[in-house]
């Protein structure tokens, strides 16, 4: 396969423009900061820490987000019928995948780095290799799960409807599983609970990498990149 | 093969299920020619040119594009070809001049060239205008616009006058003449038979999946005008359709000496007619 750094630059290009000029693609980013901002003012700090308002907004930056900014722009290049101009002004599936996942990576990952001030968590306290490959394999998981709705999606309304149960189960489920064992238990095999308890125990005691989170992480990337694989090879990102 | 040749297709065939879309296409188009592709609503011209461009596989037979097989057909391959088709869309929220800078550079056309293009296609002043607010001609031209960016070798044109003013079709005519000029292969699709006859060097005309003519559009017209008639309008208003013969040969003669002939004209049939001939139906 040969990939060109031009086509790949024209389409971040595009990407990033595209970006700016759809709001709804940016409503999980700012959304997550605004939400931060809002529960640190509205909530008391007892229950409000900064651990609590990290883990919220990462859960909607990064999760949320990240399947948002994965399937809108996807269905929408469907909708608008430019993806198969794209596609027929010879850029690749790849270079156009690598193109359009990197900007939504760049977004999301600095918007995980703001949130850790707004969230009111002292930069000291963040362990930085960690957090930040935490944070971006998630992001990426979210991303490419995004890409699988973008497939079966002929349109962003259709993506929105595809998108919003997995995104409320993902984001609202790890702020109840303090109220249940069970809850919890499942939640810790899941990639956005994973995350939260990261967030909650780094804050607390020291956290220590461990072999069952990178598994877990490992185990939901290859799972996603397998069914976003199998999903491409039947349908291509344009399915007619 | 032609080194001339840069489309040649060889007893295709496409069928969708059981529905049989296209039957025994054969035909060649040579560089800087426009050939037209005409038929009914269904006859199969938009598939016919899905399978050209490498979007769709053929059920059998051969087709190949600037010696490449329709079957091996990459993305490289696209650097060479133009395509407009009813569902080439356009990036609203970015501005027409947007639009086309990303093209440029995915396919290595120097910017400079943009405000030239901008300008043959009559856009130029509506450059910082976005996509989104273009009226549908200015929109249909700056899709061509697009796609002959590269210079491409083959342009495929699915109807891409139908639905505009007749101003606009006389630039967009313009344009596709002016290309074929620079040696451009022209592949068009129409429903118009008017544009047709105008436009194309060569002419194939399609009814379900078939072809049932081909020819330069002139070649078509006369192979059908069997009966040669000339219609003429007189002084005193009288209008006479006359059939070919001695007889008519001289009344026509006394008409002109006497200066009694207003109007002359042949009545060989239009493509129109011929469609009609051998179609049997209506054009939709
Ligand atoms: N993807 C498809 N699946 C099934 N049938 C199809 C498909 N695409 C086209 N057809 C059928 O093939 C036939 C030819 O269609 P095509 O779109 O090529 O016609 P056309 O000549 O371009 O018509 P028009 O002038 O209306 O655009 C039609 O009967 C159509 O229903
Ligand atoms: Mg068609």
């Amino acid at each position: 396969m040969n990939l060109s750094i031009r086509k790949i630059s024209a389409i971040f290009e595009l990407k990033i423009q595209s970006m700016f000029t759809n709001m709804s693609i940016m409503v999980a980013p700012i959304l997550s900061i605004g939400f931060v901002l809002l529960m640190k003012i509205a909530m008391p700090s007892a229950v409000a820490t900064g651990a609590y308002l990290l883990g919220m907004g990462l859960s909607f930056n990064n999760i949320m987000g990240g399947i948002m900014m994965g399937s809108y722009p996807l269905s929408e290049e469907k909708e608008k019928n430019t993806l198969r101009v794209l596609m027929t002004s010879s850029v690749s599936s790849v270079e156009f995948i690598i193109g359009s996942i990197l900007p939504s990576l760049l977004i999301t990952v600095i918007i995980n780095i703001v949130l850790i001030p707004i969230a009111g968590v002292p930069v000291g306290k963040i362990d930085w290799p960690i957090y930040l490959l935490y944070t971006t394999v998630t992001a990426l998981i979210s991303i490419i799960i995004g890409y699988v709705i973008g497939i079966y999606s002929n349109s962003q309304m259709q993506a929105g409807n595809l998108s919003m149960p997995i995104m409320l189960l993902f984001t609202l489920t790890p702020m109840f599983q303090s109220f249940n064992k069970t809850i919890e238990n499942i939640m810790s095999f899941t990639y956005p609970g994973m995350l939260n308890d990261f967030v909650l125990h780094s804050m607390t005691n020291n956290y220590n990498i461990n072999f069952k989170d990178v598994s877990v992480l490992v185990i939901w990337l290859i799972v996603c990149l397998g069914i976003f694989i199998y999903a491409y090879s039947k349908n291509g990102l344009d399915s007619e | 093969m032609n080194q001339q040749t840069v489309i040649s297709v060889e007893h295709l065939s496409k069928h969708f299920k059981e529905q049989v879309a296209l039957k025994d296409l054969s035909f060649s188009i040579k560089r800087g020619e426009i050939f037209g592709f005409l038929g009914p609503s269904g006859a199969g011209k938009t598939t016919t040119i899905k399978i050209l461009t490498g979007q769709m596989k053929q059920s059998g037979g051969n087709a190949s594009v600037l010696n490449t097989s329709v079957n091996k057909i990459n993305e490289n391959i696209y650097e060479q070809i133009g395509i407009v088709t009813h569902n080439s869309g356009l990036y609203d929220k970015l501005s027409v001049y947007k639009n086309l800078e990303i093209f440029a550079r995915l396919l290595n056309v120097n910017k400079s060239y943009i405000n030239e293009i901008l300008t043959r296609v009559g856009l130029f002043n509506d450059k910082n205008k976005k996509a989104g607010k273009l009226s549908q001609g200015m929109r249909q031209r700056l899709i061509l616009a697009r796609a002959v960016l590269h210079k491409p070798k083959v342009l495929f044109l699915d109807e891409p006058t139908s639905g505009l003013d007749p101003s606009t079709q006389i630039a967009i005519h313009k344009l596709i003449t002016e290309l074929r000029d620079e040696g451009t292969a022209v592949f068009l699709t129409t429903h118009n038979m008017e544009e047709a006859d105008k436009l194309c060097d060569q002419l194939a005309l399609l009814n379900d999946g078939k072809i049932v003519e081909t020819g330069t559009p002139r070649e078509i017209r006369l192979n059908h005008n069997k009966k040669k008639r000339y219609k003429v309008l007189l002084k005193n208003n009288e209008e006479l359709t006359l059939s070919q013969s001695v007889e008519t040969t001289q009344k026509i003669n006394w008409w002109m000496e006497s200066n009694e002939l207003v109007t002359i004209h042949s009545c060989e049939p239009t493509l129109e007619t011929v469609f009609l001939e051998v179609t049997g139906r209506e054009l939709v």
